[in-house]
């Protein structure tokens, strides 16, 4: 299955298997996790619509190749195009699921799917500190922080750190076996996000492709 | 040594060999005098940032910002004296 790029409405997007009637909604981390995962995002992927879906990962504004800049962005603007995205897809065929990774966990409600399923869920207050450790306090300014090499608004830190995880009916959690803390299931791995390079793993986007797969079909059936 | 440290040493090195893209080998020569931030190339700012992170989830505990200075993360050995004070009650 071929990887290709387009336009949903204003947000560009990766997909595969674009001529499946059943959509799938993948939503990658935030900031510089999702250049460490966008590799594994991109098997996991093709896995996906292997299984007779199409896949679609937007990039949201300020990440990716969204035109948007990240100095810009507000917490409003990726919860909204996240819904967007759900909307334009619901109109040609339907929406079975969201998969979130990280802190992407934090936007998947804003779009109107029934069946959720997240890996490693970050919360929005653990991201925020982890981003502050690496602040460059010379390039910050009153409105806007340099955190992990950009410049980000503040308002858009304080927001995502006070965005709760949502807890929709149908949601499914799996982590690493590393990460003590609750989930459905624990997969091995490593955490491709905090490696200093980028990396891939196809073996987990084999496992987790499965996964998704499974939890979306026992969901469509219930 | 006691088992416990050791233990937890181990889980460090492979948490350490994760986070910075170090093969496991050398990861796992890591004794308590290798020394660590400032002599390994590898731990820039991102890197701590994710070391303590990754710490926080796999070990249960909370790394505040004053705890973080150049002793802590000074030797592999002081890391492990770290996590070992912070994860008793």
């Amino acid at each position: 299955m071929t990887l290709a790029s387009r336009w949903i409405g204003d947000i560009p997007a990766i997909e595969t298997g674009s001529d499946k009637p059943r959509k799938i909604i993948v939503l990658a981390p935030l900031f510089e996790e999702a250049n460490k995962v966008r590799r594994t995002l991109a098997l996991l992927l093709r896995r996906l619509a292997a299984a007779d879906l199409h896949a679609v990962m937007p990039d949201l504004p300020g990440m990716g190749e969204h035109p948007a800049h990240l100095e810009t962005t507000t917490l409003s603007d990726l919860r909204d195009a996240v819904a967007k995205v759900a909307a334009a897809l619901q109109s040609s065929g339907t929406v079975i699921g969201i998969a979130s990774f990280r802190a992407g966990c934090l936007l998947d409600d804003a779009a109107d799917v029934a069946a959720h399923w997240r890996f490693a869920p970050e919360s929005g207050d653990r991201l925020v500190r982890t981003l502050m450790r690496t602040e460059d306090t010379t390039q910050s300014d009153e409105t806007h922080a340099f955190v992990s090499g950009q410049s980000v608004r503040r308002d858009l830190l304080d927001d995502l750190s006070a965005q709760p995880l949502s807890s929709p009916p149908l949601l499914r959690t799996v982590r690493l076996g590393s990460d003590r803390a609750d989930a459905d299931l624990h997969v091995p791995g490593s955490p491709l996000w905090r490696h200093a390079e980028p990396g891939e793993d196809p073996a987990l986007a084999q496992l987790l492709a499965e996964d998704i797969v499974t939890w979306m079909r026992s969901c469509a059936v219930s | 040594m006691s088992n416990e440290r050791a233990a937890l040493a181990a889980e460090i090195r492979i948490l350490l060999s994760d986070v910075l893209g170090i093969p496991p080998e050398r990861a796992s020569a890591f004794d308590d005098d290798t020394e660590l931030f400032g002599a390994l190339p590898e731990l820039d700012s991102m890197a701590v940032a994710n070391l303590l992170a990754e710490l926080e989830d796999r070990m249960e505990i909370i790394v505040d910002a004053d705890e973080v200075d150049g002793d802590m993360l000074g030797t592999f050995g002081a890391l492990v004296d770290f996590v070992d004070r912070k994860r008793r009650p």
